[in-house]
């Protein structure tokens, strides 16, 4: 069957011969192309083309003006608002309405609605005067239902719409005026002038012919009923009896109308089709689940097709035109030329989403002492995008891990500038008058460096045209200061909305387009995803400041008209297509549940055939989980060889390392976490930490401790500690905690600390847990230091059986401080958490399967091992204690060790002498178990350690 | 349609046919002309049961529009409504329907949410938002940033700085971490609630002024060292008495254990008052049980009780009173302080971004409706409504309530009829702000005036006869239990709450489940675990052998659904099944769940995860090993240690980790979604069926990320981090597999079999530390202040105990509530699993287990079954009724035929972005070459004189060119102008034809510049830049040609003129 197009061309060309002078208008320009290429498959000879444009071109034609870009009209209504209204609103607040507005203004010019009319406040009037008597009761009787609802009390919400709504129509005559005197136009105003000068309209020399039309405005209707008059012009109507004849189908709503109209009627053809009901395609519905199906589905139903094909005979209609890469992504093979209509959407290239996250940077730029600094997560952001790191690869990493070691959380600009031209350009400072130039000479230092004709450059170039206007506009024109935030929202709305045109012969191969772009086309084979309510038909949006009966009573648009064009382009492609595929997902968006299309329930309720499927195709997508393997390494000869690190003959060619506690508690804990961290050495990255995470806590509060009495012994040259000596102590808390972090984070002695948010609360929690300990000590005092971390390693070796033979194995430690009171030798631990004290035998330190083992009191009793070694010749006691946050504040704070003999029954460690054989003896056998190669390194089956492990992926768990 | 009762509220307990009911009471309206539907709004809860219920109704319609059957009782009912004959009847469901389906947008079921952000957006303006906002749905995320700006201001702030320090002591104290953030985070989110914005004005006021929060803590902790200085005089003051008298505290009765002792323990700085038993609160006033009868000293004793002892012990009571609630107070004092800066920082967020909080849409309406009268609402909304439908009324807000009462009482004012349907018994919201009492109680006193029947749907439509009467005595004996438990806990009458809410728990068994001849199943099973298995493993290991023996009785996997109270839980079962082999078969379970199938638990998800955070950062060698050990999981590999010690894969796979590295910088540039693709084809996913719904899921993810934010890698795996965590797989209902959802989630939905495997929980759960807002202004001291509370124990014993009572009784009914919920929604069999536990140990109803155990040793009341009987306490199961008999008629699912194609390929094979023209120079001017180019187009495109300045113009709105390059390309064709031969070319006097083309036979076509039709000759022009040629020429003489082949009569002369240097050229 000859698509409704072809056919006109075809009657056109017989009718006529020749279409010298012959001016056809059409809805789009795709219809335009497809008109043509009928039209010349037809010539025999070499015939004159007509001319082909839209009804839009029609007007500016005959207007000989064309409409001024948005943000200049809407700057000029700001201004002329601005002077109407007491309440000063800013351009950037100001935009968006008035965006409205100038949408209301055009809608109310386009459909000849008289603005003053519109606009009066009837609020008081309960009559209206004889001079609306051009209105019908019913339109009269909206208009007071209207009215009516401001009865009863005076209401804030009332008294607002009303302010806003007299101001109206002020500035529907301020702004009219004001864009005059500068030569302007709008839309909605060209069509008014044009519908209402039709009379001076000179004689027109050409042929007019419209095509495939649906629906006028009001002003459309006027100009076309005038040319058909007038001056003989023609008008094909593509329609079907189906919804022309029934008068609930609202995708005839247009046509009954014009049908009955006097000019318009006689021009609608004596035989109306019927190809709905007598011309029956199959039409097929399906539910699949997710948006992204809907693409593997177009793909199969295309994969199906048998045979050669012609496929510019069919399309793919994408009401969510962001459907279409995952569609373009898994077209069969066979396919091998696609016509795509909407073009490329920019917002989704890296390249925009460069230029957006350079913005974005602005937002969280501060100046601090004259430089400027941005917050780290953007900055990181950006130096891992490919446009900087590309641009110097070397200089990225080096800043990037500058920025994690330093854990800055506001990094200083300058640093970043220093990477190269582009970097300086980033990394600047944008005040709402350079902004504009800023990004204009980002956009062509980075166009320079890329290729010649590639996607990206074609792209900023578009991005620099536009900017350019908006830079013209904002320079010559709004005088107003805008925000940089307002900026970015412009930015974003601009230059998200626009697209690349795609290569390709629009006329060849499988043909993918958006709704609105089918209007006339016709289709052997029609696919349509998205079909959910919502997208197709999309979900209302009527956003006016006319409210609702106001804007029928006017006779301006409607839900009413927009559903009947939306209907009609719906059924139209129906007309004469042999094979229909309607989709749907049950999936929506923000964890909605989508709604099918009212078209397809329309379809399976009142069309009568039976090629309708009248029962949805469930499209069902497997659903199996891959079970996760356990891990488990075998002790192969690399890894005993590794682990011979650990011994006293380390093996040729690697250094001898050895266990630290907690290593050994690790092995506990999970053996593959201690293969990974020890044995393949897995690094885990580092991330800017914001909340100071509690392993660097625990860091600093080591670290803080040292740097106190570290200086406390430089300072007095002794390491005796009197009772008097702690006041004194007091003072030195602040700068031994600052230190400690300034070496945590690498910063230099004399930059100046600037601490953020978390950190600066730790520091304070650090002081006053400082003063806790120096408070505790107070109290143990006199004592003497005998050493403090930083200057002790302790090791030992113990013998382990392995398969070669016993082995001496290294352990070693780092004993955060030791002392001595009286007699006693105290090994004393800091810790940053809540450890406990308790532990329930030595036995119980090295069962891996209790939950609540004692790792601190492995770990402190582990250091008796290690003290011993170093002084064989010590006779007093070794006492092992932990200084632990919490308790420090406690009023009976007791920092040792005590053992659980039996319920309610502890006994403190008072030596460790006296554990040690026992404590010995455990730790031989753990070691033993490690050198064993029969002793696999696997999982834990306590979920709950994985929880925080940073392996938690490797092991899915 | 006015009638003597325009509103009517149903009470509908659970399979009560509500659904049923709803799309009648619709009918009933929407039948009266064929544009009623236009003025009833019908409200659900959820979205799910939006379109549920449209589909309903449209079925319905179907079915009346092609017969009417006065056997159906609805039909029966339609037609007795306005005295129709079926044919008639069906003739206006015809014209209801149409009406309907052609105004699709006018049939008004939604969500209360959805309705009330179309009013919302309609008076935007008149409520000061901005036009263009977003709904922001994600709140918890919010409160994270919240608090991350919160934390940022602390260096500029001291006095914040100092509060947060001494809240981390304080926390530290608590043997909490020093990290403060997560507290802040869990007590902030309570801004988001209505119970907070009941009293937000109080508190705000409060907080402003800052000297009240300082007073507040003074006074606080001032008041709890008093009451420490007196519990220390006290215990001095029993001491001294005691030692006048020369007795020790063991020479009392009950020897080391006597309560006296308990004077010891006064002046603990964390509870200074020792609680007394109820037993010890009443031998503390009688001496005679202070010593035994043979106790020597028992005059001494006497004496020391009346030498004030005595008088001693009953200051301990009001004392404890105090103290529990300084405490209460002071223990979210910390984070109560910074609400002030979390409000703050929220305004600032929302007006940064410009967005508006789903939670906000309450308080704006509720502002809107009370502002303003009904009509003028709908007349901004756009929709006028006459009708109300309200659905699930049980869980409406009270914020909801006051919104929507203007409108509400503005139909009902005008005799329109409307419509409540709820259960009392199935409110289980109250954590959204579920308000029951609305239905209990307060609806019908606020509209009686109207008329109002209330109706109680007393049938079971939905279960077997065994399963209804079992819920009926098993909820109405539970009802009593817990009726009784809290009257005893709480005091007089407290528990008459839950009598009201279950007065009604008796159902009638429906003639069509009567007539089916199956008794149906109900079986509840104690379940010890074996140590060292707790029981929530006992359970999980149960739950598969279930699912077998269902399967053996005929039940398919879709017919069965197992209910949980939460989501881990819901994981943990799903993660069981997967795992289970069935005996003797292939295949395994299937399960859906949107609270279990989690993506990432995917392997292939996994590893293209770990593959995109190497894209991002390639020295990251933590995701390189989770790439590849994920990838093996998707492959069925097992990688050893030689991909760990040396980072190789096995053969024959080695060689692809050196691919994908070489790959990166190639895949950095390409958009997010492209990106994933040639991921999964680089991987070799895509061949992998097994995990397909996965990956889908994985790129559904990403497709809505990009269609909301900025699309960059980078923001992606931030979101992932965040948020992608809780993605799931979705699954159509469809789909035989087992259903595994949270009974929350199960309200209103049905099953064949319901599985109850975790029935634990605990009955009023203080562990998860419920808030409650409640008024303090005990004191002179400082002024009225609203704090949150924490609900314990001890509040019972405090000036909050009203508050206490209120949480305690409103936790009963919540798990009450759920429990009801849970066991009716079965159609045939209920199974159901409690922890076993020794009677002896059971003292009190704390756990769901304890009820239930007590209510199967419960004989049943007058009329009720005797659960007793059928509960056999040596094998712990209760067991009632039989297994459904099936006839094996069921069809096997049929395989369904796999329709959908996955193999990649990439969108730049088969298409490319078109080159635009025109290139940017150094100073940002249009470049030269291009200048030349450009000046054409113009030309190209304009017929006169004056449309080249309109074109011009045009170029310049586009932002193409700009003020500077608009003059000189002006410039550049006045001087052109000035060459008379071309001025003419541009005279309107002429006809004048541009980018006129010329069909050639064939389909081809030719476009010459421009056509002027002079008197007797036709001149064709072509423009040209760049250098004259000969190729020009034939070019127009080509046009020339075809130009005297169409105008035979007619001489033509061609032209070419050259742009740039303005000569123009004759050609003959
Ligand atoms: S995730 Fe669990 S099993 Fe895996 S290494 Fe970590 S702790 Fe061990």
């Amino acid at each position: 069957m000859d698509s409704f197009l072809k056919e006109t061309a075809k009657t056109l060309l017989q009718s006529k011969g020749d279409l010298k002078g012959v001016k056809v208008i059409l809805p789009n320009r795709r219809a335009g192309l497809f008109f043509i290429k009928y039209l010349s498959q037809m010539a025999d000879k070499p015939l004159w083309m007509p001319e082909v444009i839209t009804i839009e071109d029609l007007f500016y034609q005959l207007a000989g003006k064309k409409p001024a870009d948005k943000l200049t009209l809407i700057y000029e209504l700001y201004r002329v608002f601005q002077a109407l209204t007491e309440r000063k609103e800013s351009f950037d607040r100001f935009f968006f309405w008035g965006e409205m507005i100038l949408k209301d203004f055009n809608d109310l010019d386009q459909f000849l609605v008289n603005p003053e009319k519109l606009f009066t406040n009837l609020k008081e009037q309960k009559l209206l005067e004889s001079d609306w008597s051009f209105l019908s009761p019913e339109q009269v009787k909206l208009i007071r239902e209207f009215w009516a609802s401001f009865e009863g009390r005076d209401r804030a919400h009332q008294e607002k719409f009303l302010k806003f709504w007299d101001i109206l129509y002020p500035l529907y005559r301020g702004f009219n005026a004001a864009i005059e005197s500068l030569g302007l136009a709008y839309g909605g105003r060209i069509y008014r002038d044009v519908a209402t000068g039709l009379e001076k309209l000179k004689p027109m020399e050409e042929q007019l012919v419209f095509v495939g039309f649906n629906a006028f405005t009001t002003t459309e209707e006027r100009l076309i009923k005038h040319l058909v008059s007038h001056f003989g012009a023609e008008i094909f109507w593509d329609l079907d009896t189906y919804y022309l004849n029934q008068p609930e189908q609202e995708a005839g709503l247009f046509f009954r109308n014009y049908q009955k109209d006097p000019i318009l009627g006689p021009t609608f053809p004596e035989r109306i089709p019927n190809y709905l009901q007598q011309h029956k395609a199959t039409i097929k519905t399906y539910n699949v689940p997710l948006k992204i199906n809907q693409a593997n589905l177009v793909a199969g139903l295309l994969e199906q097709v048998k045979g050669r094909e012609n496929w510019e005979e069919t399309v793919v209609i994408l009401p969510e035109e962001q459907l279409l890469f995952p569609l373009l992504n898994v077209l069969p093979e066979k396919i091998n030329r696609v016509n795509v209509t909407m073009g490329y959407p920019v917002r989704q290239t890296p390249v925009y989403t460069f230029l957006e996250a350079v913005l974005e940077l602005q937002r969280y730029a501060k100046m601090e002492d004259g430089a400027l600094l941005f917050y780290h997560k953007p900055v990181k952001d950006l130096l891992s995008n490919v446009f900087l790191t590309e641009m110097a690869p070397e200089f990225s990493k080096q800043v990037h891990d500058e920025l994690l070691r330093t854990n800055a959380i506001y990094f200083p600009a300058r640093k970043l500038r220093e990477g190269g031209e582009v970097f300086a350009l980033v990394f600047q400072l944008f005040t709402a008058e350079t902004i504009m130039d800023h990004l204009l000479e980002l956009i062509r230092t980075l166009a320079a460096r890329m290729e010649e004709k590639s996607m990206e450059r074609t792209y900023l170039y578009q991005c620099f045209k536009q900017m350019n206007r908006l830079k013209e506009v904002f320079d010559k024109e709004i005088k107003e200061t805008v925000s940089v935030g307002f900026f970015t929202r412009l930015f974003r709305q601009v230059f998200a909305e626009s697209r690349l045109p795609f290569e390709g012969e629009p006329l060849e191969g499988l043909q993918l387009m958006g709704v609105l772009e089918t209007r006339n086309l016709d289709f052997k084979r029609v696919i349509i995803c998205s079909m959910n309510e919502g997208s197709f038909p999309p979900s209302k949006s009527m956003d006016s400041l006319v409210p609702f009966n106001l804007r029928q009573a006017f006779g301006m648009p409607v839900q009413e008209q927009n559903d009947a064009i939306y209907a009609y382009t719906f059924y139209r492609l129906l007309h004469r297509a042999e094979e229909v595929h309607l989709i749907y997902s049950t999936a929506g968006s923000q964890g909605q549940v989508g709604e099918k299309s009212r078209y397809i329930h329309q379809l399976q309720i009142e069309m009568e055939h039976s090629g309708i499927q009248k029962e949805d195709t469930l499209v069902h997508v497997p659903v199996n989980l891959t079970q996760a393997n356990p891990i488990q390494i075998q002790k192969s000869p690399s890894i005993l060889r590794v682990l011979e690190r650990y011994t006293d003959s380390p093996g040729e060619g690697q250094t001898a390392t050895s266990f630290s506690p907690s290593a050994i508690n690790m092995y506990l804990d999970c053996r593959l976490k201690f293969f990974l961290t020890y044995i393949a050495a897995v690094e885990v990255p580092d991330e800017v930490q914001e909340a100071v995470d509690p392993a660097i806590f625990g860091n600093l509060v080591h670290q803080s401790l040292e740097n106190l009495y570290a200086g406390f012994i430089a300072r007095k040259g002794r390491n005796w500690v009197e009772a008097s000596d702690i006041e004194g102590l007091m003072d030195y808390i602040s700068p031994a905690v600052e230190k400690a972090i300034r070496a945590q984070y690498f910063l230099d002695e004399d930059a100046k600390l600037k601490l953020t948010g978390q950190l600066t609360i730790a520091r304070d929690v650090l002081q006053k847990y400082l003063e806790g300990v120096l408070e505790q000590d107070r109290h143990t005092s006199p004592f003497e230091i005998i050493s403090l971390e930083g200057n002790k390693k302790y090791a030992t070796q113990l013998p382990v059986a392995t398969r070669s033979g016993v082995k001496r194995v290294s352990l070693s430690g780092i004993i955060d401080r030791v002392d001595r009171v009286g007699t006693t030798i105290r090994l004393i631990d800091y810790k940053s958490g809540n450890d406990k004290k308790d532990f329930k035998g030595i036995p119980g330190l090295f069962d891996r399967e209790d939950k609540s083992r004692n790792k601190a009191a492995m770990q402190t009793l582990f250091y008796g091992l290690l003290y011993e070694a170093r002084h064989p010749e010590n006779k007093s006691p070794l006492k092992p204690a932990l200084f632990s946050l919490r308790d420090v504040f406690k009023e009976d704070f007791s920092p040792y060790l005590r053992e659980v003999l039996g319920p309610g029954q502890k006994q403190e460690v008072n030596d460790f002498a006296d554990y040690r054989d026992e404590f010995v003896g455990e730790l031989t056998r753990i070691l033993e178990e490690i050198m064993n190669p029969g002793e696999d390194f696997d999982q834990t089956n306590d979920l709950e350690k994985c929880r925080l492990c940073p392996f938690s992926e490797i092991c899915s768990r | 349609m006015a009638s003597q009762t325009p509103f009517h509220i149903y009470k509908s307990s659970a399979g009560s046919g509500k659904t049923y009911t709803l799309t009648t009471a619709y009918l009933k309206l929407a039948l009266e002309n064929p544009l009623a539907f236009r003025q009833i709004l019908a409200v659900t809860f959820t979205n799910k049961a939006t379109q549920e219920m449209k589909e309903r109704i449209i079925q319905e319609l179907k079915r009346i529009k092609n017969k009417a059957d006065e056997t159906q009782p609805m039909d029966r009912d339609l037609m007795g409504r306005w005295d129709l004959k079926p044919s008639e009847l069906s003739q206006r469901a015809a014209m209801a329907l149409t009406a309907i389906l052609h105004d699709y947008g006018s049939f008004s079921v939604s969500t209360i949410d959805s309705f009330f952000q179309r009013v919302i957006r309609a008076f935007a303006r008149e409520i000061d938002l901005q036009a263009k906002y977003d709904v922001e749905l994600d709140q918890e995320s919010i409160m994270q940033r919240i608090v991350d700006r919160l934390l940022m201001r602390v260096v500029d702030e001291p006095d914040l700085q100092r509060w947060l320090v001494d809240f981390s002591i304080h926390e530290i104290q608590k043997g909490n971490s020093w990290n403060t953030k997560k507290s802040i985070q869990d007590l902030g989110r309570k801004v988001f609630q209505e119970d907070f914005k009941k009293v937000q004005k109080e508190i705000r006021d409060f907080l402003e002024e800052p000297d009240n929060l300082k007073s507040l803590i003074s006074h606080l902790y001032q008041q709890k060292q008093l009451v420490i200085r007196q519990a220390e005089e006290m215990k001095a003051e029993a001491h001294q008495i005691r030692k006048n008298l020369e007795l020790e505290w063991e020479d009392f009765k009950g020897g080391s254990r006597s309560f006296v002792k308990k004077i010891d323990q006064l002046g603990n700085p964390e509870s200074p008052i020792p609680e007394l038993t109820e037993l010890q609160k009443i031998l503390s006033k009688n001496p005679e049980d202070w010593y035994t009868k043979t106790s020597k000293k028992k005059s001494a004793i006497e004496a020391a009780f009346h030498e004030g002892l005595g008088e001693l012990f009953s200051r301990f009571e009001p004392l404890l009173k105090t103290w529990n609630t300084l405490d209460a107070m002071t223990k979210n004092l910390y984070v109560f302080g910074l609400f002030g800066y979390l409000l703050e920082e929220l305004e600032g967020l929302k007006e940064e971004e410009n967005m508006l909080l789903i939670s906000e849409a309450n308080d704006f309406l509720r502002s809107i409706t009370a502002e303003n009268e009904a009509p003028f609402i709908y007349e901004k909304v756009g929709n006028r409504f006459r009708h109300f439908l309200l659905d699930e009324f049980q869980d409406t807000s009270g914020f909801q309530w006051e919104s929507f009462r203007p409108l509400l009482l503005n139909s009902l004012s005008m005799g329109k009829a409307n419509l409540v349907v709820g259960d009392v018994k199935q409110s289980i919201y109250r954590w959204r702000g579920g308000e029951m009492r609305l239905l209990m109680d307060q609806v019908e006193s606020e509209t009686r005036h109207f008329g109002l029947e209330v109706k109680n749907l007393d049938t079971n439509y939905r279960s077997l006869p065994q399963v209804v009467l079992f819920n009926n005595s098993l909820f109405s004996t539970l009802s009593r239990l817990v009726a009784m438990s809290l009257t005893k806990e709480l005091g007089s009458d407290e528990g008459e709450l839950i009598s009201t809410a279950y007065a009604e728990i008796n159902q009638k068994v429906s003639l069509k489940q009567e007539s089916k001849g199956q008794p149906g199943k109900v079986r509840l099973e104690f379940l010890e675990p074996e140590k060292p298995q707790n029981y929530s493993d006992a359970a999980l290991e149960a739950l598969p052998a279930m699912v077998d023996e269902l399967m053996s009785k005929g039940y398919r996997q879709k017919d069965i659904a197992i209910l949980v109270r939460k989501n881990d839980q819901a994981a943990n079962i799903a993660d069981a099944f997967m795992a289970y082999e069935i005996p003797g078969q292939e295949k395994r379970y299937e399960v859906i769940s949107d609270e279990a199938l989690f993506l990432h638990k995917s392997a292939v998800v996994r590893c293209l995860l770990a593959a995109l955070k190497l894209v991002g950062n390639p020295d990251d060698g933590l995701s390189g090993n989770n790439l590849w050990v994920q990838w093996a999981r998707a492959k069925n590999l097992l990688l050893g240690q030689e991909f760990f010690l040396h980072g190789t894969l096995p053969q024959p796979h080695s060689g692809l980790e050196k691919t994908f590295f070489e790959r990166i910088h190639q895949l950095r540039k390409l958009p997010l979604m492209d990106l994933l693709e040639a991921l999964v084809e680089l991987l070799g996913l895509n061949g992998e069926l097994s995990e397909r719904a996965y990956l889908s899921g994985l790129k559904e993810s990403v497709y809505d990320f990009v269609g909301k934010n900025r699309a960059d890698l980078a923001s992606f795996l931030a979101w992932w981090e965040q948020q992608g965590h809780k993605r799931t797989v979705k699954l159509p209902d469809t789909h035989d597999a087992i259903r595994i959802l949270t009974i929350h989630k199960s309200k209103g939905l049905q099953f064949k079999v319901v599985l109850l495997p975790f029935l634990d929980w605990k009955v009023f759960d203080t562990a998860k530390d419920p808030i409650v807002w409640a008024p303090y202004s005990g004191d002179e001291a400082v002024p009225p202040v609203i704090m949150p509370l924490t609900v314990r124990k001890e509040l019972l014993n405090s000036a909050f105990a009203p508050a206490y009572r209120e949480e305690s009784l409103l936790s009963h009914l919540d798990t009450l509530n759920m429990l009801y919920v849970a066991f009716t929604r079965a159609e045939e069999v209920i199974w159901g699993l409690v922890p076993f536990k020794e009677p002896e140990k059971r003292n009190g109803i704390g756990r769901v287990d304890d009820l239930l155990f007590f209510a199967l040793s419960q004989q049943g009341a007058e009329g009720e079954l005797d659960l007793e009987t059928h509960f056999d306490s040596k094998t712990r199961i209760l067991d009632l009724g039989s297994w459904p008999t099936w006839d094996s008629g069921v069809k096997p699912a049929v395989d369904r035929q796999e329709i959908m194609a996955w193999k990649y390929r990439p969108w730049r094979d088969s298409l490319q972005v078109r080159q635009v023209f025109g290139e940017f120079d150094e100073t940002g001017m249009i470049a030269k070459r291009d200048f030349g180019r450009l000046v054409h187009t113009l030309i190209e495109k304009s017929r006169t004189r004056e449309d080249f300045g309109l074109e011009l113009e045009a170029l310049y709105f586009e932002g193409a060119i700009n003020k500077e390059e608009m003059v000189l390309l002006e410039k550049q064709f006045r001087t052109l102008c000035e060459v008379p031969e071309f001025n003419s070319w541009f005279d309107d006097g002429y006809r004048i034809l541009t980018e006129q083309g010329i069909l050639m036979p064939g389909g081809g076509r030719k476009r010459p510049d421009r056509l002027v039709f002079k008197k007797d000759t036709v001149e064709v022009v072509d423009f040209k830049t760049g250098k004259e040629s000969q190729s020009h020429r034939d070019q127009v003489r080509g046009y020339m040609e075809l130009i005297r082949q169409i105008e035979k009569d007619t001489a033509v002369t061609g032209f070419l003129c050259y742009l740039e240097t303005g000569s123009i050229m004759r050609i003959s």
